[in-house]
């Protein structure tokens, strides 16, 4: 009766352990669905963009789903043109040039 | 500024040249996915409708013939009745992910959450009863015939409702993640339930954790399936070899291999999936705006398929069994004698033949433990 009662003991911590070995290794990586596919820069390019074709311009995060970061600028003609995130030189002067005009609406 | 001085210049010289300009940038916009959402917004749907469908009405079967007329026998059987639930659970959040697809998400961070958290509490539940379900079938095995007996009534019953305290207990933890981390993000003009993860975490660290939780999360409970069922397996060529007739032997495999590949068949193809996108989160290896395309619409094919997997669970655990079978026949029976006779009458003696041949295989390899029949297969 005492072998078997501790034969039960052992059954039940074996499955135990696994349990929890499983478990821990399933943790955090079960998502959710909604892998909805957001539009992205999945590569950018620093070569200047003339400032007069630029309409608007937006940054782009790997907060909203996306693989890199990357400064978005759009043409008047609805091109959306991937730009490095870093603040460089002709990135930001695009960027002061279009906040101007947008205070200053002419 | 030079460069605001030759503004000017630029623009009365190349005026003409900006359209071509916007051609040569053609290898750096932004990837549009429209395409891909619409697809998703059909496509998703309709997979989902048709799991709700089946899954819901298999599941609910089983729960309702568990609970109105077979015995909670074995621990299996209690396992097999919290599977269903737990599919059941699941597939109750799939309106909300079709209704997203369709519309983007549009009722709320709290719904986000809670569907979310529902969802990965009974995703992780469903595959930990599995790998349970074959570890149990497996010690039905393994364990001699004195130790069955060992366990008085209160005992076992207190055995069943740790194990399924255990369970439950860490699927819900499992889930809480998703409950902190999922909120809704809008991104081109749609809102999206997703996870937004905190930036402190190093992105490498991240993603190499997460290479190794994806393969794990699928490689761990497959691999104990695969040990559990390959040891039950041999046992049964044994109990063959030592007089149960080669056609019952071969149900028995029958039902070990459906187990073993269905499995393998649905959740493999979706985590191969998520690995290329661990490693893509890591080494940037999707470049083309195709090719990510063409990702995103694997990933929610996959997802799909991995998904039917709770529909598929009645069949292959449940339906299979021939014991449940004779249930669903008494149950036929008695609804159709008040209609028009006793017309299935002559069913239930090869109903009890399939019964008596799946506990002999049991019997056989368990050295004639009539408790024992921890699997009816």
């Amino acid at each position: 009766m005492l072998l078997q009662r501790s034969d039960t003991k052992t059954r039940m911590q074996t499955s135990t352990v696994t349990l929890l070995v499983i478990a821990a290794v399933l943790w955090g990586n079960i998502e959710a669905f909604s892998d909805t596919a957001v539009d992205c820069c999945l590569t950018t390019n620093d070569t200047r963009i003339p400032k007069q074709i630029v309409a608007s311009y937006f940054h782009q995060t790997i907060d909203s789903g996306c693989p890199i970061e990357a400064t978005i600028f759009i043409t008047k003609k609805g091109r959306k043109l991937c730009a490095p995130s870093e603040k460089n030189g002709w990135i930001s002067k695009i960027i002061s040039h279009l906040d101007k005009k947008k205070k200053s609406p002419q | 500024m030079d460069f605001y001085d030759n503004d000017h210049d630029y623009d009365h010289n190349n005026s003409s040249n900006h359209s071509d300009y916007d051609t040569d940038y053609d290898m750096h916009t932004v990837c549009d996915k429209q395409e891909v959402r619409s697809f998703a917004g059909v496509f998703l749907p309709v997979v989902y409708t048709l799991a709700l469908i089946l899954g819901l009405a298999g599941n609910s079967l089983v729960v309702f013939v568990y609970l109105s007329h077979k015995r909670l026998r074995t621990l299996t059987d209690v396992f097999i009745l919290n599977l269903a639930f737990a599919d059941l659970l699941l597939l109750l959040t799939l309106p909300f992910w079709a209704a997203d697809a369709v519309n983007g998400w549009e009722i709320g961070i709290a719904a986000c959450k809670i569907t979310s958290a529902l969802y990965s509490t009974n995703f992780s539940c469903s595959m930990l009863l599995l790998a349970c379900i074959s570890i149990d079938r497996y010690r039905a095995l393994t364990r001699g015939s004195t130790a069955t007996h060992a366990p008085n009534r209160n005992n076992g019953r207190r055995q069943r409702m740790i194990m399924c305290l255990l369970v439950w207990g860490l699927a819900i933890v499992l889930g809480l993640p998703d409950m902190v981390f999922y909120t809704v993000t809008n991104s081109n003009g749609r809102n999206n339930c997703r996870a937004v993860y905190p930036q402190s975490m190093a992105r490498a660290a991240k993603a190499t954790m997460e290479i190794l939780e994806v393969s794990l999360s699928f490689l761990l409970p497959f691999l104990v399936m695969v040990f559990c069922y390959c040891r039950v397996g041999v046992a049964l060529s044994q109990a063959a070899t030592a007089g149960v007739r080669g056609g019952r032997r071969w149900r028995a495999f029958r039902v070990l291999i459906a187990v073993v590949g269905v499995f393998l068949l649905t959740q493999l193809p979706y985590n191969l999936v998520k690995l290329v996108k661990a490693l893509d989160v890591i080494y940037i290896l999707v470049t083309e705006c195709e090719l990510s395309k063409n990702l995103d619409r694997a990933n929610q094919i996959t997802e799909s398929l991995a998904l039917t997997h709770c529909c598929l669970n009645p069949m292959l655990y449940v339906f299979i069994g021939s014991s449940f079978k004779m249930h669903i026949l008494k149950l036929v029976k008695r609804c159709s004698q008040t209609g028009r006779g006793y017309r299935h009458g002559n069913e239930q003696p090869t109903v009890e033949i399939s019964l008596k041949s799946g506990t002999q295989v049991q019997t056989h390899s368990l050295s004639e433990n009539e408790d024992t029949t921890t699997f009816t297969i």
